[in-house]
């Protein structure tokens, strides 16, 4: 028995299902498009959508000028860069004893690990708070960066990653004379390097990101970042105008957006990886 | 007298360790090796919830006792805050896995664009949450807001959407949703390209349709993925707080408050250390439980390839 | 009315490259029901192609494909009512072997009773009573393979396709299964078309086999005929092991004269229709060079000696590009080094045209 209109029907099928998801990235893209156009046009023509709306830098310069976003930028950048070297030292040595070092009570320490990853640091507002209180560290970079310095995801990732490299590799660098921590910077830690890359852009995404724990534990603008001086220049008393407060998103999602772009691929693939458990 | 030398002790005796030493050896150096992350983890993560514990048994005046709970029990803003978080969690975790999943399956497919699909889906994720919710701070703008405008447009009348107790949780939760479906929809990739193809061409022979194939062997294969997605979702919904900070600050009357928030404002605006205490030790153990539960309910459901 | 046939049918892979070689050219041939077929070739052939077309998990850019007398080019593969075994064996990981071999009868909605019934028979033949309950990640590689096979024969299709199902096992399990292959096709009358880049296999199990490369059917014929009269030097080096010696020669006035330095004549005569062909190449299998007898006399140095218990198989530097390999019985008296003289019988020679492949005739 013949079909002669199956093929016609899958084809329709799947016109259907191409357009259904050419509307849903559409709508899905539409919010951040709008973003984007409205930081560029004046106020009048925001929801003007046509091509002969002049383009203009003024929400930019006055954005920036608003709000000390120099300095929020630099303590972003300060604050992922030093969370990202103290993850991947203390995470490195941890793994690789977890994965490695057979010693007393590794499993107990583990589980004690594995707690950081159902209750993060940033849940505990209040008594991390005081804690960084009585050190004294109210208001700093290290203030909000100290508690994730230890990275329970990367020590889970990095002791699965080490566990799987071939344990010749490490007895053939013994042979040769090297000690545990020389066999570790030169055997394991390259050969994971594809893991330390997809969980850099995992961490630097997420402490880009991060915004309770800071605004608790700043007050003043040196010490803040990026998402806590976007969230108090929208959250004025005064109010903000929309073309100014869409440039000043802009401003600060820009370089995301386009590091994203760039390296779309090993974004997602990072991600990909990560959370193959 | 005879002298005898002492025997010279050989090499390999020279080299040797005991069992003991060695396993001495290698528990201090695990311990060492791990002191740095257990050490910051024990300071910023145990050690402040066993403090919310103690301080949860302890009165005012730092006697054991258990006014906290019955001043929990007597907290109206609490329980309407903790439901909303049971809500939060209860929509958003599905409706973006559901979302993630065709989002996965249209990226996976052989649809044209499927690059420019990806990106779409993904872009949402990328932004902070801060520079989400002000966009949609914008969209929900009751009168000129694109919504509001668009509503208009096709005759329907406007909406004071974050600021009507019926819709400000729901529209937060669109937000997450929107920015977390295209984060989900990674894993689904990740879980639907570890699929062998001749699964699906052996499911073709065998007569099944495209849907029965879906059904009985893609879902049931994708279950650690549906597993792992459905835990950080409900995580999430119990630590993401900015979307709130941006856009309602809680209201109106605490319609859109979650339980972190509200923990917040008792710290640091009512200035009630004490109680957030015990506000972070319910916090706590919900997210325990929840993820004890859903580990057991899902992974008998789960096969592992 | 044959089981499966193909009718000229071509396939090009559309490539980055703006010339892309065809996957398939214009290949014919037939399978008759009951048949074994074999289809034999080095990677690249087209043979795994042209399985998949014909279980419809791929399409042909032209031709024909006719399943009993029916043409399905058009036909999904869910309907085409033909069973699979894939090289991977595709079993779900998440069912059980048991859920697994019914898998196909509970899309078709078949009852209970018979599912169970198909399935008790289906184990029974393939020894697999014992692991019905177990995952496919419990199983070891043969098992695995036996799961697959459970599959397609519950089914109850007439036509079974394999692609190259035993190339995952090791050598000893591959040749048991070899035998059990045959003996269920045997005793359920099935028809296999499967898929091959192992002579032996093909030529100890198949009724016919298809020789295959670049696209192209090289040879369609029964085991015996394709290793006594291969019709391309592509079949006669293919088949065989050691192959078939090829030896470059030229053919003029009624005899074909060897490109070695002694220049060695052959009285072979070719056939009118070939007559005019120069360039020829001897063929002569390994058995059939001899020590001593009766024949031509063709003379080398000996560079390799392989005792192999019941025959020796020597190689010999004619002062041709390639060696003359010959299999001598038994133990066999020679040093590497050493000058051997061998004898052909000229009914034994085989002459293809160099420049086709072509089998010539001989007159």
């Amino acid at each position: 028995m013949n079909e002669p209109l199956s093929d016609a029907a899958a084809r329709a099928g799947q016109l259907l299902v191409t357009a259904g998801a050419w509307l849903c990235a559409i709508l899905w893209l539409a919010p951040l498009l709008y973003a984007v156009w409205a930081s560029f046009h004046g106020a009048a023509d925001e929801t003007r959508f046509s091509l002969a709306a002049p383009w203009t830098f003024a929400n930019y310069i006055e954005a920036w000028h608003a709000a000390p976003f120099g300095r929020y930028y630099l303590n972003t950048i300060v604050l992922v860069i030093g969370i990202l070297i103290g993850q991947l030292v203390l995470s490195t040595l941890a793994a690789y004893a977890f994965a490695m070092v057979d010693f007393r009570g590794s499993q107990f320490a583990f589980w004690l690990v594995l707690v950081q990853l159902i209750i993060a640091p940033d849940v505990l507002i209040t008594e991390n708070y005081n804690t960084m209180a009585r050190l004294g560290l109210v208001d700093t970079l290290t203030a909000i960066g100290l508690p994730f310095i230890a990275s329970a995801f990367a020590i889970f990732l990095l002791r699965q990653t080490f566990k799987s490299i071939p344990k010749e590799l490490d007895e053939a660098a013994e042979l040769e004379g090297c000690s545990r921590l020389q066999r570790l910077w030169r055997v394991y830690v390259p050969l994971a390097r594809p893991t330390y890359v997809a969980f850099a852009l995992v961490s630097v995404s997420a402490h880009w990101n991060t915004f309770l724990w800071p605004i608790v534990v700043t007050n003043r603008p040196e010490a803040r970042p990026l998402t806590v001086g976007l969230a108090i220049f929208a959250g004025q008393e005064a109010g903000v105008s929309w073309a100014t407060l869409s440039a000043a998103t802009m401003i600060i999602v820009a370089p995301l957006l386009i590091a994203f772009l760039i390296f779309q691929r090993q974004f997602v693939q990072s991600f990909m990886r990560t959370g193959i458990r | 007298m005879s002298a005898t030398l002492p025997q010279a002790p050989t090499r390999d005796a020279d080299l040797a360790e005991s069992p003991r030493r060695r396993a001495r050896r290698a528990t201090l150096g695990g311990w060492a090796l791990i002191a740095p992350s257990l050490a910051i983890i024990f300071a910023f993560t145990l050690y402040p919830i066993g403090l919310s514990v103690f301080d949860s048994f302890t009165g005012q005046g730092g006697k054991l006792s258990l006014e906290q709970f019955s001043a929990m029990a007597d907290d109206e803003i609490l329980h309407k805050v903790f439901r909303n978080n049971i809500v939060f969690a209860l929509f958003t975790g599905p409706i973006s896995i559901v979302i993630a999943l065709a989002m996965a399956l249209w990226v996976n497919g052989r649809i044209r664009g499927r690059g420019f699909l990806r990106l779409a889906f993904f872009t949402p994720t990328v932004l902070p949450m801060v520079a989400a919710a002000s966009i949609w701070l914008y969209f929900y703008t009751p009168g000129y807001g694109p919504i509001d405008t668009l509503m208009h447009a096709i005759g329907l009348p406007g909406h004071n959407w974050l600021g009507d107790p019926a819709t400000a949780l729901p529209s937060i939760m669109v937000v997450t949703i929107w920015k977390e479906a295209g984060f989900f929809m990674i894993f689904y990739l990740a879980g639907l390209q570890n699929m062998p193809p001749e699964l699906e061409e052996a499911s073709m022979l065998e007569g099944a349709s495209a849907w029965y194939h879906f059904r009985r062997v893609t879902l049931p294969l994708l279950m650690p993925t549906t597993l792992f997605v459905t835990v950080v979702a409900v995580t999430t919904s119990f630590k993401q707080v900015e979307h709130i900070f941006v856009m309602t600050r809680g209201g109106p009357d605490n319609a859109s408050s979650l339980l972190l928030f509200y923990i917040y404002k008792v710290a640091f605006t009512f200035y009630d250390q004490h109680y957030a205490a015990i506000l972070t030790l319910v916090l706590v153990l919900t997210l325990l439980l929840l993820a004890f539960l859903q580990f057991r309910f899902l992974e008998k459901r789960t096969h592992y390839q | 009315m044959s089981a499966v046939e193909i009718r000229d049918v071509s396939k090009t892979f559309k490539g980055s490259a703006a010339e892309t070689p065809p996957a398939l050219s214009r290949v014919s041939f037939r399978a008759e029901a009951g048949q074994f077929l074999a289809l034999l070739g080095p990677s690249g052939c087209g043979k795994s192609t042209l399985l998949r077309i014909i279980a419809g998990l791929e399409h042909a850019d032209s031709g024909d494909v006719l399943i009993g007398d029916r043409r399905v080019n058009d036909v999904p593969a869910a309907r085409r009512q033909v069973a699979m075994v894939f090289q991977s064996y595709a079993l779900y990981p998440h069912l059980s072997v048991a859920e697994n071999i019914v898998f196909g009868l509970k899309v078709r909605k078949v009852a209970p009773e018979e599912r169970a019934k198909r399935l008790k028979n289906a184990a029974a033949m393939l020894g697999l009573a014992d692991y019905l309950e177990r995952k496919p990640s419990q199983l070891s590689g043969g098992q695995r393979q036996r799961v697959a096979l459970g599959r397609a024969i519950v089914g109850q299709s007439q036509i079974v396709l394999m692609d190259e199902p035993l190339s995952n096992l090791d050598a000893k399990l591959r040749q048991q299964m070899r035998e059990e292959l045959r003996a269920l096709q045997r005793e359920l009358g099935l028809t296999v078309i499967y898929v091959t880049h192992d002579q032996i296999e093909a030529m100890t199990m198949a009724d016919r086999v298809v020789v295959m490369r670049r696209g192209e059917i090289e040879q369609c014929a029964a085991p015996v005929e394709l290793y006594q009269r291969p019709a391309t030097t592509v079949v006669a080096a293919f088949i065989g092991s050691p192959p078939m010696n090829l030896l470059p020669a030229v053919a003029a006035d009624g005899a074909v004269t060897l490109r070695n330095p002694e220049a060695t004549r052959l009285p072979l005569e070719l056939a009118p229709a070939d007559a005019a062909t120069r360039e020829v190449l001897l063929g002569v299998r390994a058995e059939h060079v001899r020590l001593g007898g009766a024949g031509i006399a063709l003379a080398g140095t000996a560079r390799s000696i392989e005792y192999h218990g019941a025959d020796t198989i020597a190689g010999l530097d004619l002062g041709l590009p390639d060696k003359l390999m010959a299999r001598l019985p038994g133990l066999v008296e020679i040093a590497v080094g050493q000058r051997v003289e061998v004898r052909i019988d000229p009914a034994d020679i085989a002459l293809f045209s160099a420049a086709s492949g072509r089998r010539l005739e001989r007159g």
